[in-house]
């Protein structure tokens, strides 16, 4: 391949516009990892061959796109541009779909949404309340192009805010509108990306060196795959982020610091960097400018503590990465003790388009009015992973300052089965439980740092009236003590002594004394930490003593778990009314703890009984009942 | 070498000015105010680990604790509040004790700070916790210390969170250790230990013993005394200009005003926080680097160089002696002496020869190349300095030492021989170290029956003699004159450094019998060579040791020619006042001595009839102590060890007779 | 052989220690933990101190000083998971397989772990065997899990 110039990149992106236009549509299948692990691929492959065996090749193409986002109904499959979505497909349904919708003509209703309100069908993917909301800038090119060809995004315009930069703008022109845009750093911190940039480049020019410019693709938080589906998705549109972001304060050389554990993102980055290179968009003297960039990739090991930054550039030596004190900053003292820039995958997927449509229009999205400080709002959009114990998980990208009752009840079509929403936590492990009454909340970096949370890099797990917040403070305190580097004192000791207070409590031995002490210990391990992820270890435990202290407090002095989760708590029964002895419980029992013949009651052992729930689980009649 | 901006804060309501960069913990200490630490360690600097250290700052309303060990007061920091005992910080150190009290319940050092903390029984228990009396509490200092101090990577962390452990890689004896036992020394709690001592000690136990109780004196006490692993040996410069004993202008006057500019006070600024000890496990680490320092003259000038030193002896020998009192200088002159390969001392007191030459006009600046050789001039010592490295103009001349100058300068230019021989500063064709010895007849002789030459690593007795007294007779001269050097000799046999023997001493060491002796330590000393070799030994042991080499060294400087009463002659400035001048600057003193040693009654005459009765004097004591001292080491009255000795020591060598036999 | 494949893998990575994370990777997937005498190798190789290996290798959950099985089962314990039931799906495999979390079963068979999300909340609870995700778990119908094959797990 040949260094292409500007000029090339228009031609390339007319070619590939004329090229769909050859086809009658597009099909676009979800090849995201929710829509892999429901056999995506093996649909796809059986689309082409049936599109092959009909003599349908020249009228159809089959694209394999990155993460659609609505992942709850994979797989999905997009007839573009007229806009079909069909959810949920099998195997069988290709043939109907090419015979009927393709060939007669008629879009196949079965396979289109049901409104859970209404019941109706709803053929057109814009129509569906879950992307209706929604509002696409850093998913741009989501399900829409497929990832492993770059002329596909340089088709949707991609890399023409490089070849504006480069060739109409001085760097200290693209760090203003990064400024003017307003945008605060979508890895959780929140820190104003122009801010960060600008003092990067003030202490290189102080050291007269050429800073580093780093990626962070380490996602993990668990509950969380923003990241992960942007890179599988659009690598295309990070790369070209960090490319700007290098003109503007003059790195050299770049890294993406990836987790090994996302094996498709890391493959589909690996080739897109690569293809990058061979059209010259990385290298040297980049579009014949003096600028010369190159990305290279680091693969994580997989640990939460490696996202926290002073961390990440420590592994990336090489090292086990352990976090340093930040009183000296990452765009002082960063990677190799060198000024370095690092913002997240998401930050740097928006570049491109400030860059393209300007700061000013940036800062209009979103919250509050950027246009003095950046600290006094939320500007642009922010993807979130919303998941939990609601009907339409998936990846949604909203304006910041939406309300959290309009992200759960309208796009996520709130809470299923009649249950009610409990809470929903943001941020992370080390993020907060925000409960039900205030969903109205707008969703922002302050407001959720005010309730007790904070925004962290995008994960909202909602959860419904079933689950114990005690239970759930346990949950992410044992998670966190399990992936505190160990480095200093209250994060290594206070979490443990944490946990091993929630295990007393969710086992009925805790003590009135108990939720003082934990506030106390709490309070401690945030004050003294070495780093922020130890800062933050203690709000799970902290906002749920905030919000949910009955909850606590019938665990303490009742002895009873509320939700019915809480092993020691609990106990298992089988109602005579619903129990028609079919046996399949019995079957089921890991530990013969149920007892009763086909056709009688059914009854439990509670010696025997472990409380794994599975009797619970298979039941078809809702006979086995939690007390 | 660019002067760091201030930045002005208060600690706990003190208002103070910091240099920007200090940390919190540096910068409190300086206001004398303690903060806890369990992982803080000036040596190996500060890691951030154990979090006791935390302090609250407050700056516009908006507080925040931070750790005081690496928080660095920044320009942007001006004005900010320090509380290093807010009720918040008191809290946290309190239960963050109260967290390691319930892991390690027994260690001596938690439960010491809880108890300080008023940390009684934690208000939980910790699944892991650990009865041991010495468990490893995670502070890392020994893993930074071998990797930082000692440039090695034997120990390690190991695991994640609270499975974190020090280990060496798979548990296993790292058979790269070196055992150098620095690792044990920083351990606060003594969980590490020394299993297999790669130097194989006879009694390995006496030996950890011993050592333990010597390194925790000096850690403890060289803070509190002479602090010499901040400041290095630069606080003798204030101390010997007290006593009048610093040599100034060729040893011509023993103080100056201008030597508060060159003493601790100037090097503590300039010298580089790092680790410069000889030795990676040093507890004295007296040495010092100058960093980034930037030389004005000579091939590296205008560059960034790293300057070992300097030390007392180049203080004094290149800066008051040659009237240089700009310590930059002295670190240029320290710089080119290390590059090119040249002894601060010998070329300080060899400059300073040729200045005094140079302006009593014993030479004109014909013979120096038109360099103004005074007294003070920087530029000219630089200058001479590099042509020496060059082996070019009077530069090359002045590198031939003393001796040399003198025959050159009487040959060449005419100069006074006598003038020459009495200012010329050198015995034995050594130039002399930098003490002026004129007032302590005991320490000419420490100087003048040196066996390589004036060097006052055999005998330092200036103190003991002019300013406490403590030998008035001859008798006590000459013992001194003769346990000193054989003590200070077994050091070089040892390969031991003798600082931690006598500059760092015991606190009661004042009240013992004999306080310069520091017997506690010369028992130490005995000890770890009975550890060491299995050789039951005693302090007088030691003496013994080292009688037998001294006497061998006496009889190769003889055998050289060079081992007679004659060849321990020194020169007369060493002695008494040379000039008029350098008489009336001690006017009082000499008289007094005059009128009370000597019997004259000075009154009347001038100052050179003076000065002529007391040299006559003082010549006459400096024989008579080498009668003394000769016959306290058992040597005849030439100087030479008799046979009778030669035998008592067992080193009655044939070679040996012969050689006596022949003189 | 075993010299010749870590070789192999240093050179892939250049020896060059800012990328001895990604080496002890490639060593994990390749022997399926970190052999001692291999981690001796490559400082050898490389001049990255033991130490430096030996601490990597314990810190990381990814990295086993003993062997791991042929197939791994993940149950993945990320928060969507959790909250859809992950502990009970856990808990029933290692009931059933009689390991505990990280352990083998002695035919070096199968590894049971559980794992911080896997990254497919939406088909919460997951379990993994080897590359292929399992999504909407259940401990009830998992139980026939181990008895397959792997090739069986046809996600593909």
């Amino acid at each position: 391949m040949t260094k292409i110039t500007i000029t090339d990149l228009k031609q390339i992106s007319e070619r590939n516009k004329s090229t769909s236009e050859k086809f009658k549509a597009s099909l676009l299948v979800c090849a995201g990892t929710g829509c892999v692990a429901n056999k995506a691929f093996i649909i796809r492959d059986a689309l082409e061959k049936e599109l092959k065996e009909k003599n349908l090749e020249s009228d159809y193409r089959v694209i394999a796109t990155g993460c659609n986002g609505f992942c709850a109904q994979g797989p999905l499959m997009l007839v573009s541009p007229e806009g079909t979505l069909y959810l949920n497909l099998k195997l069988d349904d290709v043939s109907t779909i090419v015979d009927e919708h393709l060939i007669n003509g008629k879009p196949v209703q079965d396979l289109m949404y049901i409104s859970p309100v209404d019941e109706t069908r709803t053929p057109k993917m814009k129509d569906i309340q879950f992307f209706k909301q929604q509002q696409l800038i850093i998913l741009r090119n989501r399900g829409a192009i497929d990832p492993e060809q770059i002329d596909d995004y340089i088709g949707r315009g991609g890399y023409q805010a490089l070849a504006h930069a480069l060739s109409e703008m001085k760097p200290n022109e693209i760090l203003n509108e990064v400024k003017t845009s307003g945008i605060r750093g979508r890895g959780g911190g929140g820190f104003p990306t122009g801010i960060k940039w600008e003092s990067c480049i003030s202490s290189a020019k102080k050291t007269d060196v050429a800073p580093y410019l780093v990626c962070n693709a380490d996602e993990g938080d668990p509950g969380a795959f923003m990241d992960r589906s942007i890179i599988e998705a659009d690598p295309h549109s990070v790369i070209e982020g960090m490319a700007i972001g290098a003109y503007a304060i003059g790195a050299k050389e770049g890294f993406v610091y990836i987790r090994k554990e996302y094996p498709l993102a890391l493959e589909r980055l690996r080739k897109a960097i690569q293809q990058a290179r061979d059209y010259g968009l990385l290298g040297q003297k980049i579009f014949d400018t003096d600028f010369s960039f190159d990305i290279n990739i680091h693969q994580g090991a997989g640990a939460f503590v490696s996202g926290e930054s002073s961390a990440l550039m420590t592994a990336m030596e090489g090292k086990v990465g352990e976090p340093h004190s930040k009183y000296i900053h990452t765009v002082e003292s960063g990677y190799k003790g060198l000024p370095t820039v690092l913002n997240n995958v998401e930050t740097w997927a928006n570049i491109p388009v400030i860059i393209e449509k300007g700061g000013k229009w940036f800062s209009k999205i979103g919250s509050g009015d950027v246009s003095e400080s950046p600290w006094k709002g939320s500007s642009g959009t922010k993807v979130f992973s919303l998941v939990g114990d609601i009907a339409n998980t998936g990846l949604v990208e909203v304006p910041m300052g939406i309300t959290l009752e309009e992200i759960v009840n309208k796009i996520g079509g709130g809470v299923p089965e009649g249950r009610q929403c409990k809470a929903v936590q943001t941020g992370g492990p080390s993020g907060g439980c925000i409960p039900a009454d205030l969903l109205n909340l707008p969703v922002d970096f302050d407001t959720l740092t005010q309730a007790g949370s904070m925004m962290g890099s995008g994960g909202l797990i909602v959860m419904d009236d079933s689950r114990c917040m005690v239970d759930v403070a346990k949950y992410f305190i044992d998670f966190l003590v399990e992936e505190s580097c160990g480095k200093c004192t209250p994060c290594r000791e206070g979490l443990v002594i944490i946990k091993t207070i929630l295990a007393r409590v969710t086992n009925g031995l805790g003590e009135p004394s108990d939720l003082e002490m934990l506030s106390d210990i709490s309070e401690t391990i945030k004050n003294a930490s070495l780093c922020d992820l130890g800062g933050s270890a203690p709000n799970p435990a902290l906002s749920t003593l905030k919000y949910f202290k009955d909850e606590y407090k019938a665990h303490i002095i009742d002895k009873k778990c509320p939700a019915g989760v809480c092993k020691a708590l609990i106990q298992y029964t089988i109602s005579k009314e619903n129990c028609n002895g079919c046996g399949v419980c019995p079957k089921h029992c890991p530990e013969d703890a149920i007892s009763g013949e086909k056709k009688e009651l059914h009854t439990i052992d509670q010696s025997k009984c472990v409380k794994c729930g599975i009797c619970r689980e298979v039941c078809k009649f809702d006979a086995v009942e939690v007390e | 070498m660019g002067e760091s901006e201030m930045v002005k804060i208060t600690i706990d309501g003190q208002e103070t000015e910091v240099e920007d960069g200090t940390t919190i913990m540096k910068a409190a200490d300086k206001l004398d105010i303690e903060i806890p630490s369990l992982c803080y360690h000036p040596r190996i600097g500060a890691l951030g680990n154990c979090r006791l250290c935390v302090s609250e700052i407050t700056k516009e309303n908006k507080s925040k604790v931070v750790s005081s060990c690496n928080y660095p007061i920044r320009k942007k920091d001006e004005g900010l509040s320090v509380s290093t005992k807010s009720d918040t910080i008191i809290k946290t150190r309190k239960n963050v004790l109260e967290m390691m009290l319930s892991r390690w319940p027994n260690v001596p050092v938690i439960k010491y700070l809880a108890e300080e903390y008023g940390v009684q029984k934690p208000r939980y228990s910790h699944p892991l916790a650990d009865e041991s009396e010495n468990a490893c509490v995670l502070c890392g200092r020994c893993v930074n210390a071998c990797k930082n101090i000692m440039q090695q990577n034997i120990i390690d962390f190991s695991y994640q969170g609270y499975r974190r452990q020090v280990v060496m890689p798979f548990d296993e004896m790292n058979p790269d250790c070196l055992g150098c036992g620095t690792c044990t020394y920083v351990c606060p709690t003594g969980a590490i230990s020394l299993t297999d001592d790669p130097n194989n000690p006879a009694d390995s136990e006496l030996l950890k013993e011993v050592g333990l109780s010597h390194s925790l004196e000096i850690h403890t006490l060289d803070p509190k005394q002479n602090e010499m692993s901040t400041v290095g040996t630069t606080h003798l410069v204030p101390i010997m200009n007290e006593f009048d004993l610093l040599p100034v202008q060729n040893f011509r006057f023993g103080n100056h005003p201008g030597a508060d500019n060159i003493g601790s006070k100037a090097y503590r600024k300039r010298f580089d926080s790092g680790f410069d000890g000889c030795w990676a496990g040093c507890p004295v680490a007296c040495s010092h680097v100058v960093a980034n320092f930037q030389p004005r003259t000579g091939p590296f000038s205008g560059q960034k160089v790293y300057v070992d030193g300097p030390e007392y002896e180049t203080i004094a020998g290149c800066g008051s002696n040659l009237g240089i009192f700009n310590p930059d200088t002295i670190t240029e002159i320290n710089f080119y002496c290390d590059t090119y390969g040249i002894d601060t001392i010998s070329f300080g007191t060899a400059m300073a020869f040729a200045m005094e030459c140079y302006e009593m006009g014993q030479i004109d600046n014909k013979a120096t190349g038109g360099l103004e050789l005074r007294f003070g001039n920087e530029d000219a010592a630089l200058e001479i300095l590099h042509q020496m490295a060059k082996g070019e103009g009077f530069g090359k001349i002045v590198g031939q030492g003393i001796r040399n100058m003198k025959k050159l300068f009487v040959e060449k230019y005419d100069a006074d021989p006598n003038i020459l021989n009495d200012i010329g500063m050198e015995a034995k064709g050594l130039e002399y170290s930098e003490y002026v010895t004129k007032e302590s007849l005991a320490q000419q002789g420490g100087y003048g029956l040196a066996l390589k030459g004036p060097q006052h690593d055999e005998a330092w007795l200036i103190f003991l003699d002019m300013v406490h007294n403590l030998m008035p007779t001859f008798e006590q001269k000459a013992e001194a004159l003769h346990w000193f050097p054989m003590f200070r000799t077994w050091f070089g046999l040892c390969g031991l450094c003798k600082l931690p023997w006598n500059d760092i001493v015991p606190e009661d060491n004042k009240t013992t019998p004999e306080p310069a002796k520091v017997m506690k330590h010369v028992e130490w000393y005995s000890k770890y060579f009975t550890a060491v070799t299995g050789r039951k030994t005693a302090p007088e042991d030691i003496i013994t040791l080292s009688e037998r080499v001294y006497n061998f060294q006496r009889l190769f400087n003889l055998r050289m020619g060079f081992g007679k009463r004659e060849h321990d002659n020194v020169p007369y400035r060493s002695v008494g006042p040379v000039t008029v001048e350098e008489y009336e600057s001690r006017q009082d003193r000499y008289d007094k001595e005059l009128k009370e040693k000597v019997g004259i009654d000075p009154s009347g005459m001038s100052t050179k009839e003076k000065r002529d009765a007391l040299r006559k004097y003082r010549e006459a004591e400096y024989e008579k102590l080498k009668d003394a001292v000769y016959k306290r080491r058992g040597w005849n009255v030439q100087g030479m060890p008799t046979l009778e000795k030669i035998k008592e020591l067992g080193i009655d060598f044939q070679e040996v007779l012969e050689l006596l036999k022949k003189q | 052989m075993k010299t010749d494949k870590v070789q192999s893998i240093i050179k892939k990575w250049n020896g060059d220690p800012n990328y001895a994370i990604e080496m002890l990777q490639d060593i994990q997937s390749e022997f399926r933990y970190i052999p001692k005498e291999v981690i001796e190798e490559i400082s050898e190789s490389t001049g990255i101190p033991r130490t430096q290996l030996y601490y990597l290798a314990t810190f990381y959950k990814a990295f086993s000083l003993k062997p791991r099985g042929e197939h791994e089962i993940q149950v993945c314990t990320g928060t969507t998971c959790y909250v859809k039931g992950a502990f009970r799906i856990l808990e029933s495999l290692q009931r059933k397989c009689g390991l505990s979390d990280g352990e083998t079963t002695d035919d070096l068979q199968y590894t049971l772990k559980y794992v911080r999300c896997l990254g497919c909340c939406s088909l919460a609870p997951v379990i993994s065997l080897d590359d292929a995700i399992i999504g909407k778990a259940k401990s009830s119908t998992i139980e026939g899990l181990l008895a397959r094959k792997v090739g069986e797990v046809d996600t593909k």
